[in-house]
């Protein structure tokens, strides 16, 4: 397995960890009060920093393993699995940004939109990585 | 599952036929990771105009003698 692949797991595991973390605590919270809680600044830091940690212990890890392969530039297969995997995330995330904006025009609910947004950020990022492993899994994109 | 592209070749055996290269220098002569030439050997990845110029270069052969079509495999609807 290269390390643009290595790195796809990486990212994929430590964002379902946090970004899973903070859909719990977000659907702990709307459940609790009745509605979605307003945009918190902590969550999102206490969230964000073991996400930054995973990914900075995880590739260098990752990279000892195989120095030369980590330090070697993208090429022309790497290069189109990167354009396909984040241009298909990209199309995502526009569909569930739609989608928030819709809502937002039919509820007027704020609250709603941000975290429909932020959903939107951490699914799309996510599919990113996903598609990208399996285009590397099966050769091509 | 995705459909193989419709081309072959034998960048293994001009590999082998060349000293036992290794993929690993076969790659880095042609400007790729090592995991694209294990791509390209095992028909899952058809490699740019300019890479299959570069494979045919250091193997000293035409273009042909080291990707070919697959005419069982090459209906438009499969690209």
């Amino acid at each position: 397995m290269g390390f643009r692949e290595k790195s796809a797991w990486i990212m994929a595991v430590a964002l379902t960890l946090t970004g899973g973390f903070y859909g719990y605590v977000v659907t702990q919270q709307t459940m609790l009060l009745g509605h979605p809680p307003p945009p918190n600044i902590g969550l999102a830091v206490v969230v964000t920093i073991p996400l930054v940690a995973l990914a900075i212990f995880g590739h260098a890890f990752a990279a000892l393993g195989n120095p030369t392969d980590a330090n070697s530039p993208q090429d022309e297969r790497d290069r189109v699995i990167a354009w396909r995997a984040g241009n298909l995330a990209g199309l995502l995330f526009g569909v569930i940004t739609i989608a928030a904006i819709s809502a937002y025009a039919v509820l007027e609910y704020g609250d709603l939109l941000f975290h429909l947004v932020v959903f939107g950020l951490v699914v799309s990022q996510l599919a990113d990585y996903i598609l990208t492993i399996l285009f590397y899994r099966r050769g091509q994109a | 599952m995705a459909k193989r592209p419709p081309i072959t070749n034998r960048v293994r055996e001009l590999r082998e036929a060349h000293g036992m290269m290794s993929q690993a220098a076969l790659a880095q002569a042609i400007g790729v990771t090592r995991q694209t030439v294990i791509a390209i050997e095992q028909g899952k990845y058809s490699p740019s105009l300019e890479s299959a110029f570069r494979i045919s270069r250091v193997f000293g052969v035409g273009l042909e003698d080291v990707f070919g079509w697959d005419d069982d495999n090459a209906s438009v609807g499969a690209l």
